[in-house]
């Protein structure tokens, strides 16, 4: 396992972005929660992974958090469990998807409303700023499916948001 | 980016970890490693293999189906030899540890460390790995992608090859080579966190550059700039020169600068300055 202060420095660094891609993919805080929880239990056990540089930890924790969060809608759907529907703990106040002048709660509803793929793809590329040809290689995909996902996806946030 | 993206993007970025969740999954993590338990390995490495792997060659998936079927046959035959199940399952756990550890090795050799675009009219981007060589060749827009297909029906084989090889090889195309005249410009980008490997692609690039019959240039670009810019279908230079000039034609799109070629850019915007 890997040493205490690599996990929490790692939780520290891109705590944020993994969380992101759990609220993307599940609509409850509590499950968001324990997919989180998941993806750096799995990073702690993945001792013997290395990695070429940051940017291919971020990618790899965005990858298994979005595996880790999938996992849990099949296993739900297996056991007839609605996942999203279940029963949230109450959020905190200064939560600000509960602040209904943002607006943020429609803007996040809409891409998570959208098929996957596009909505991984398209989350990739507007929220974490990853370009196609990175995608597509996190996707194991090719570069013109990916650009095609980016633009089918984009078109039908538009059309949900206008 | 339009608005409905602008709204996407913000909503994302307010969101915030809850408090007190990095100190419960601490807590988590801690607790599992006092108790010795290891319930999410089989998860971890399945997950592993999954996103440790880049976009993999027909060739490198063949590979790796050849050694998982391997593998597979081989905790067959060890399943119907024997009668007793420990020593099975043992052997099946080696056997599963060894796959998965050479599917790891085999991904963490596949991660490029830096990426090179190569940029006149036609644009390519080279992935290259932490040895210098390219692991992967893209073209930024369709003429780059003619260059590669090029490359290919002559069995120019990129990958693998060092950068200042491949440099070479896609200079000396007629895609590259029928549009380069004295007063063409060729463009190098250089995207690498390594400072060290940084210096030594740059090195490379110059050395190419220097024997070329036109002028060249090779800069060092951050992954934000490099982001948009092959998003645009351009490498850096070409997509800052892009930037630039529609700062002093705001009639121009982005869409119109990417048809130019790096002179016709610099040209124009001389022109522009000129006025």
């Amino acid at each position: 396992m890997r040493p205490a202060e690599d996990i929490e420095g790692t939780l520290e660094t891109y705590g944020p972005a993994v969380w992101r891609i759990c609220m993307l993919h599940l609509r409850n805080q509590a499950d968001a929660q324990d997919a989180y929880q998941e993806t750096f239990l799995k990073y702690a056990l993945a001792d013997e992974k290395r990695f070429e540089g940051e940017e291919h930890r971020k990618a790899w924790l965005l990858r298994v958090a979005s595996n880790t969060c999938k996992d849990m809608l099949k296993s739900a759907a297996r056991r007839n469990v609605a996942l999203d529907e279940a029963k949230a703990p109450d959020p905190p106040a200064t939560d600000p998807l509960e602040q209904p002048e943002s607006g943020y709660r429609e803007a996040i509803d809409a891409l998570r409303a959208l098929d996957d793929p596009p909505r991984t793809p398209l989350y990739l590329s507007l929220v974490e700023g990853y370009p196609a040809t990175e995608i597509a290689r996190m996707l194991d995909a090719p570069i013109n499916t990916v650009y095609s996902w980016i633009s089918r996806g984009k078109k039908q946030l538009k059309e949900a948001l206008s | 980016m339009t608005d409905a993206e602008k709204r996407v993007r913000e909503a994302f970025d307010a969101l915030e970890v809850p408090p007190g969740l990095n100190e419960r999954t601490l807590s988590f993590i801690e607790g599992k490693r006092e108790s010795g338990t290891d319930l999410s390995t089989s998860q971890t490495q399945a997950n592993r293999a999954k996103v440790a792997a880049p976009k993999r060659s027909r060739r490198a998936k063949a590979a790796i189906a050849t050694i998982a079927a391997a593998a597979c046959l081989a905790l067959a035959f060890v399943g119907v030899g024997l009668l007793d199940r420990n020593p099975a399952e043992e052997s099946a756990s080696s056997q599963h540890e060894q796959l998965s550890q050479q599917l790891a090795e085999s991904a963490a050799e596949n991660w490029p460390t830096a990426h090179v675009a190569i940029d006149m009219n036609p644009s390519i981007e080279l992935a290259v790995k932490a040895d210098d060589t390219v692991l992967e060749a893209l073209g930024l827009n369709v003429d780059g992608a003619l260059v590669l297909e090029e490359l290919d029906e002559k069995n120019v084989v990129l990958k693998g090859m060092p950068l200042d090889q491949a440099i070479r090889a896609l200079v000396e195309s007629d895609g590259f080579a029928s549009r380069m005249t004295a007063d063409s410009l060729v463009a190098l980008s250089v995207t690498c966190e390594d400072e060290q490997q940084r210096q030594r692609l740059m090195s490379m690039g110059n050395e190419c550059l220097a024997a070329l019959p036109c002028a060249g240039t090779c800069q060092a670009v951050d992954p934000a700039e490099r982001a948009a810019a092959v998003e645009a279908g351009m490498g850096v230079q070409r997509y800052r020169a892009a930037q630039e000039l529609m700062e002093l034609d705001p009639g121009l799109t982005l869409e119109d600068c990417s048809a130019m070629s790096m002179r016709e850019l610099r040209s124009r915007i001389e022109a522009e300055e000129a006025r």
